[in-house]
């Protein structure tokens, strides 16, 4: 008995994902506050991206002379990418705009497809720098892909679904009594795939700058004025939607009121901001050949928790 | 069916015609145009046929001795040859610009005479309708494809390609003669035949599988699958681009075609689905790896050939599976999938060829770490290079994306059957896609980079001009279908499970639901398109009579920046590489810096292809053990004539007996 509809368009989903839409520059002011009090600073105000996307969206540009009409289009494809993204996910086990089967095939193809459009225009400069960022990033696309799609597909067999809304519809305390270990060996892999798609520590630091060893921050080290504001923005909205699902796995409480179950999923997404802030106050970025490991650590998590699920 | 014969007749004209004239310039334009022509004759009866399946045969009043010399259309052919003739076309139109500048150096004759036989002989292994007569397309299609590729013989290493590719493509041939030429065979086989109902074999021996394992290899070694596939990046970055572009675009095809045609004819194994899987997983995963590691922008290309035509194999071999335990939703998921990236990797590989040989004629360059900023100087050639590396990586707006979900979702289906018989092979079919796609994806962002974007690394790439205008259009076409496919996914979804419907009954209602899955991905897509062009609007908006400057790009503040410090390809795909070592084979050894004053600093990268290394050393070996035969071997004609009466003899002491 399937609890979502699949092809139709659910149109409550709108509501879901213009929230996401006002709270997703907030996801950094919660991280950021988190790791000042770690450090015992007052930090910067709760609201400053919203502050730095409205004055980036008031500025000029200044575009290299070596670019051409690509790049541009690598923030305004990777905004998008991130915004169609929104749309596929379901929150707090509400379904998002639009499911079908096999739509997390389309979810992982439209995040590969931001990164694509990112990764080429960041060699639009003929950067050195921006050349190695896109290269470092390509490369842990690699195992961090198939980590999120072999989580997944675990979540697809222990809830028989190929859709994400429904797959995450139907995962709830019964299911987590039933298979535990499993969803929690899942979750460690997403929430490790979410660390590095999102660009945090330990994968990479957000707050480096002009140093070897960054890897998103080098690829839009030629972006200004409102392309910028769009790659920044656009990293909110991939921040939230992975943490609205990594949270409706995590957090599987079904009341069936759906106010309820959207603030739910709402407050687990900012309980994730609170554990990336945590993680990132309480350890050091990874040293960049071990990044890869980690990863291909992330894969081997899914890959056993869908092996332990085959009958 | 005239037009069908129509068609063929045109390709035979016009290998005759482009060897009459004397001029360059009237050989180019009559074997280009005939080709075209025969090609668009060929269109009408194939999408005839794909839209409503006919059952005709074309019987020759020459028969070849024990056949029937008929040619047929049926749904499977015709979804092979529609876009077989629809890339040859274009083919031909773009090679007519392509020869223009070998004027004075080469002749225009026998290049096309060759290019009609190998049109001709594509369609007509894509129709025949007895075992000889498919043999006999077969060997033209090899032959005709050999001289093509050896079109630029004074070069050493090219002939060295040809010679790979002849020997390759006969060591297949010969499994292909003992299919084709068993007691009873038949061409296609039939729907439905009980295995050893019409064959007759060794006693004892498994028929079906004998004969399924016949067609993996003589099939398999065109498809360019992993051990038998060593020619595939030797011969094709050797060929003109214009039959690069034929021979990955459409040539692999026929040996995914004889593949399927044997599949669907009996009732197949599960060893047959984990064989396929196996082979097809590692020739994905092998080719891509390889792509990784090359410095020829065609090279790279065919390498990715590889890892498509292995990715079909998964398809098939999911498909096989499927029937082989009664699953028939992930059979018809499997083969459909198949079918469609037969057709998505048709145009997108083609595309990319005819990119790449617009850069070889524009530059006159093939190594990608010497080009660069070309997307300024050939501003068609760029986009339409971009496009298709957006299509073969199989991301989201464009045709590819549908059939590596269909993949995807049938290995998905494969793990949630009830029994535990498709798991591992499922499994190890999903990991190999993503990996894949992921590693496809690195080497086409990396090689678009290198070749088009930043600023040029040499003089070459410095003065590149755009192509004329006749290669320009061809390219132009294809990048603007390229999207349409992705929108029209679920149509030619339908289309594949409507051919597969005879073969496998019922595919098409089990498959409704996807075709309705996959037209809400067509409204995504369409979303992502709003979205981008609001945003492009938005911003347009937003920077209107701002101050928006250009200066020079911003490297961290350093001041003298050479093209020089630019990412490469090599070291873009170094890391991965460096991940995928002992599938690539590259090795590196690096000149350190030394002492307060380094002299010297340096970094060495090779790269050996493995299997094609291995494939010679088995021939050596061969070789050095048959060595005793070359005694036989005299090369004086009446020792020859001695043995033939000796053997004469020995047969009529034997009759006697």
């Amino acid at each position: 008995m399937p609890l979502v509809d699949h092809n139709a368009v659910h149109w409550g989903a709108l509501a879901r994902a213009a929230l996401g839409l006002a709270l997703c520059p907030l996801l950094f002011g919660v991280i950021n506050r988190v790791k000042a009090k770690f450090a015992g600073r007052t930090g910067q105000p709760l609201l400053q991206t919203y502050f730095d996307l409205a004055r980036l969206l008031k500025k000029g540009a200044v575009y290299s002379r070596t670019t051409t009409w690509l790049f541009p289009m690598g923030p305004l494809l990777g905004l998008a990418c991130a915004l169609a993204a929104l749309c596929l996910a379901p929150l707090g086990g509400m379904p998002g705009l639009l499911s079908f089967e096999g739509d997390l095939f389309l979810f992982a193809g439209l995040l590969s497809l931001g990164r694509f459009a990112t990764a080429a225009a960041a060699l639009d400069t003929g950067s050195s720098f921006e050349g190695m960022g896109a290269s470092r990033e390509m490369q842990f696309a690699v195992p961090a892909e198939l980590a999120q799609i072999l989580g997944l597909a675990a979540l697809a067999q222990a809830t028989g679904s190929l859709s994400l809304s429904e797959m995450l519809a139907r995962i709830d305390m019964v299911r987590w009594e039933a298979a535990g270990p499993v969803l929690a060996l899942t979750g460690t892999a997403l929430f490790l795939v979410l660390l590095a798609e999102t660009c945090r520590i330990p994968v990479d630091d957000p707050n480096t700058h002009l140093e070897l060893t960054m890897i998103h921050e080098v690829m839009v080290l030629d972006h200004s004025g409102p392309d910028l504001a769009f790659i920044l923005y656009g990293q909110g909205v991939k921040m939230w939607t992975l943490c609205a699902m990594l949270a409706g796995l995590l957090a599987p409480v079904r009341s069936g009121d759906p106010l309820l179950d959207v603030s739910l999923g709402v407050a687990g997404v900012f309980a994730l901001a609170l554990v990336m802030g945590v993680v990132e106050s309480s350890m050091a970025r990874l040293r960049l050949l071990l990044v890869p490991r980690l990863l291909v650590g992330a894969t081997a998590l899914s890959a056993l928790a869908l092996i332990l699920l085959l009958r | 069916m005239t037009l069908f014969a129509a068609c063929l007749l045109t390709f035979l004209l016009g290998a005759l015609a482009s060897l009459l004239p004397r001029s360059f310039r009237a050989a180019n334009a009559l074997g280009s145009g005939f080709a075209a022509l025969g090609c668009l004759l060929g269109l009408v009866p194939a999408v005839q046929a794909l839209a409503s399946p006919q059952d005709w045969e074309l019987i020759l009043y020459w028969p070849p001795p024990w056949g029937l010399g008929a040619l047929g259309l049926d749904g499977i052919s015709a979804l092979f040859l529609t876009p077989a003739l629809g890339l040859m076309g274009l083919g031909a139109v773009y090679g007519r610009g392509y020869l223009a500048n070998m004027e004075g150096r080469k002749r225009a004759g026998p290049p096309w005479f060759f290019y009609n036989i190998l049109a001709a002989s594509i369609t007509g292994v894509f129709s025949a309708r007895d075992p000889l007569l498919l043999l006999l397309f077969w060997e033209g299609m090899a032959l005709s494809s050999y001289f093509l590729v050896c079109m630029e013989d004074r070069d050493g290493s090219v002939r060295r390609a040809g010679r790979i590719y002849l020997v390759a493509s006969h060591l297949g041939a010969a499994f292909l003669l003992a299919l084709c030429l068993q007691p009873g065979a038949s061409w296609p086989p039939a729907y439905g035949l009980a295995p050893g109902a019409s064959v007759t074999m060794l006693p004892g021996a498994d028929p079906a599988g004998l004969i399924f394992l016949l067609a993996l290899v003589g099939f398999g070694s065109k498809a360019g699958l992993a051990p038998l596939g060593v020619w595939l990046p030797e011969a094709h970055p050797a060929a003109p681009s214009h039959v690069s572009a034929v021979l990955s675009g459409v040539m692999i095809k026929t040996g995914v075609y004889g593949i399927l045609r044997v599949l669907l004819a009996y009732q197949p194994e599960p060893w047959w689905g984990w064989t396929l899987i196996a082979m097809g997983g590692g020739t994905a995963v092998l080719g891509v790896a390889g792509a990784l590691s090359q410095a020829e922008i065609k090279r790279l290309l065919a390498w990715s050939s590889m890892e498509n035509a292995g990715l079909m194999l998964l398809g098939l071999g999911l498909g096989t599976l499927g029937r082989a335990h009664d699953a028939p939703l992930v059979a018809a998921l499997g083969f459909s999938a198949a079918l469609i990236h037969m057709v998505n990797h048709g145009v997108f590989k083609s595309l990319l060829f005819f990119c790449a040989g617009s850069v070889l004629h524009g530059a006159g360059e093939r190594r990608m770490d010497q080009l660069g900023g070309l997307l300024k100087r050939m501003p068609a050639t760029g986009t339409a290079f971009l496009v298709a590396s957006l299509g073969i990586c199989g991301l989201p707006p464009l045709g590819g994306f549908a059939s590596e979900l269909l993949l995807g979702l049938a290995a998905m289906k494969g793990l949630l059957l009830p029994t535990s018989s498709l798991d591992i092979p499922s499994l190890a079919a999903l990991a190999a896609l993503i990996l894949c796609a992921g590693i496809a994806a690195a080497v086409f962002v990396g090689a678009f980079g290198a070749v088009f974007l930043g600023e040029p690394r040499s003089q070459a790439a410095q003065n590149a001009h755009e192509a004329p205008a006749l290669m320009r259009w061809p390219m132009i076409f294809l990048a603007c279908l390229a999207p349409l496919m992705g929108l029209c996914a679920p149509l030619l979804l339908n289309t594949a499970l409507g051919v597969l419907e005879p073969a496998l009954p019922g595919a098409q209602a089990l498959g409704a639901p996807l075709v309705t899955g996959l037209t809400t991905a067509s409204l995504v897509f369409a979303l992502l398109l709003a979205l981008f062009g609001g945003l492009f609007l938005l911003r347009r908006t937003l920077l209107r009579g701002r101050d928006v400057r250009t200066g020079p790009t911003w490297d961290c503040g350093y001041i003298a920046p050479t093209a020089r410090i630019q990412y490469t390809y090599s070291s873009f795909a170094q890391p991965l590489s460096e991940m995928f070592r002992s599938l690539t084979g590259s090795t590196g050894s690096a000149t350190r810096p030394w002492r307060l004053f380094p002299v010297r600093v340096g970094y060495f990268a090779e790269t050996q292809d493995r299997v094609l290394t291995a494939f010679l050393a088995a021939f050596n070996f061969m070789d050095a053990r048959l060595e005793a035969l070359h005694r036989l071997q005299q090369g004086q004609v009446h020792v020859y004539v001695l043995y033939i009466a000796a053997t004469l003899v020995a047969l009529l002491a034997w009759g006697l007996w």
